[in-house]
């Protein structure tokens, strides 16, 4: 069973601050599209990610935090090119919770606002409070960085320095095919010495970068796989893997190396102190 | 925050080492760890994720050096059912079985012929959820996965990567070589567990008209 959950955790964590929320109280991820919701009651959204406009009947408002009052409308839409945010209400939205997730899977179509995406004519509840935070890390606000770390990975002996050279010289762009499962990589090709194509199949995590036999970096993300035959060429840790999530659709990626430890401390660094 | 090790039990796949991996990965769980996020199994590797603010790399590797000398593995497959999972073959459900066999010097009958002559051990569960890997299949139909996956492949569809066979549970891209798909679902999120088919189990496909 994947992760699944949001491919952006910062901008997740960053909405639900704004709202009041703990960091990983169930909210509404966008991905490619706008919002535009009808207050049945009085809200409060906050609301993350890449950049956008966000009118309340109209007019445009500013700030993190939105309050909407019962019989007007909102409306949220990407200001730029990347079409990803996040749209946190106070108290969360009411989701189904399987297997301990309250993340909508639409592959398996199960979990969530009943294993699917929103669409139009869809009503929207709140819930109460979570009874306590699960673990997730929390960042700093959304940007987009002009590089993402990345530690060499799993399978760095089936990688000539040709290969590594291309991965942190190169700039990529996210292909228009990317989803929750991976973004895609156009740009340098990766080789495999011996065009060594696949590798016995191992358990893989997001923030892996797997090259299969075409060359094409694929970056997984929430929704991937949980095992894959193809090398992993390297990892991007967390808070850098939720900046290049929120690059949707076609953004620009490079990479730039880091080391095992650093990588830790990237990671150790996102937990405030005294969370688990 | 969490980190990963990977726990390798040697490079080849095969059944002997595969009962080492989920002997291991059935004595974490049990072990009940505080660190422990989750511990996932492969034909060779246990991954195991950890929370690196409870214990470092090397805590986490001292326990399970001293739990593997501790655990011992079972035969795959001791306690394992069988089950035989009837396949419609080819056409639109097998888009792969025409270049397969053509490539392979058969017929699609006679590669149809050998993939349900062989009896299956289920090496482990992964993927996307429902998945099930099967191992192994007779030399004349093992095929590399295809270079560059497909962007949808359906759920309940039966393929060969390499020596490894197997089937999805719910659609989604994959670089498996099609061949066929199963006629009932295998994958129920609301069973327990979802999976029908668990490691050790052994596998049949009949061809289904």
């Amino acid at each position: 069973m994947p992760r699944s959950g949001a491919l952006d955790l910062v901008s997740l964590a960053a909405a639900n601050r704004a709202a009041g929320n703990w960091p990983s109280t169930p909210a509404l991820e966008v991905l490619g599209g706008r919002l535009f919701l009808e207050a049945l009651a009085n809200f409060e959204v906050g609301i993350s990610g890449a950049p956008t406009m966000v009118r309340v009947d109209g007019l445009q408002t500013y700030g993190e935090k939105v309050y909407v009052p019962a019989g007007h409308r909102l409306l949220v839409e990407p200001a730029t090119e990347f079409t990803i945010f996040y749209a946190a209400f106070k108290s969360g939205v009411y989701s189904d919770v399987v297997l301990g997730s309250a993340s909508t899977y639409t592959r398996g179509c199960f979990g969530g606002h009943e294993g699917r995406a929103i669409k139009s004519g869809d009503m929207l509840f709140r819930c109460n409070p979570p009874a306590q935070p699960s673990k997730v890390e929390v960042g700093p606000a959304a940007h987009a960085p002009d590089s993402h770390r990345a530690v060499r990975g799993l399978h760095a002996d089936l990688f000539p320095p040709e290969a590594y050279r291309a991965f942190f010289s190169s700039e990529f762009t996210i292909s228009p095919e990317s989803d929750r499962m991976g973004y895609r990589l156009e740009g340098a090709k990766l080789q495999t010495f011996h065009g060594a194509g696949t590798v016995t199949t191992v358990p893989v995590i997001p923030g892996m970068v797997q090259v299969p036999p075409d060359g094409t970096p694929i970056v997984l993300m929430a929704d991937s796989n949980t095992t894959g035959g193809y090398p992993v060429i390297a990892l991007v840790p967390q808070p850098d893997l939720s900046a290049l999530a929120r690059k949707f659709p076609t953004g620009k990626v490079r990479f730039r190396e880091i080391s095992n430890d650093e990588a830790l401390k990237a990671q150790a660094s996102q937990c405030p102190p005294g969370s688990s | 925050m969490s980190n990963v090790l990977y726990v390798e039990f040697g490079q080849t796949v095969n059944l002997e080492t595969n009962a080492k991996v989920h002997a291991l990965d059935c004595a974490v769980r049990s072990a009940a760890f505080p660190w422990l996020l989750e511990s996932v199994p492969s034909y060779s590797t246990l991954a195991i994720s950890f929370d690196c603010s409870v214990a470092t790399t090397q805590e986490v590797q001292e326990a399970i050096r001293r739990l593997s000398e501790t655990t011992k593995p079972g035969k795959m497959g001791n306690t394992a059912a069988t089950f035989e999972l009837g396949v419609h073959y080819g056409g639109e459900d097998g888009p792969d079985l025409s270049a397969l066999a053509k490539n392979a010097g058969l017929t699609e009958d006679e590669a149809v012929s050998i993939h349900t002559s062989r009896t299956y051990t289920c090496y482990m569960l992964g993927f996307t959820p429902g998945f099930v890997y099967l191992g192994d299949v007779n030399d004349r139909i093992a095929t590399p996965r295809r270079s560059t996956p497909r962007t949808r492949v359906q759920e309940g569809s039966v393929g060969i990567a390499g020596k490894q066979t197997g089937f999805y549970g719910v659609s989604s891209p994959g670089g498996w070589q099609i061949i066929g798909r199963l006629v009932e679902k295998t994958f129920n999120v609301s069973r327990d567990p979802p999976s029908v088919i668990q490691p050790g189990d052994r596998v049949r496909f009949k061809r289904a008209d």
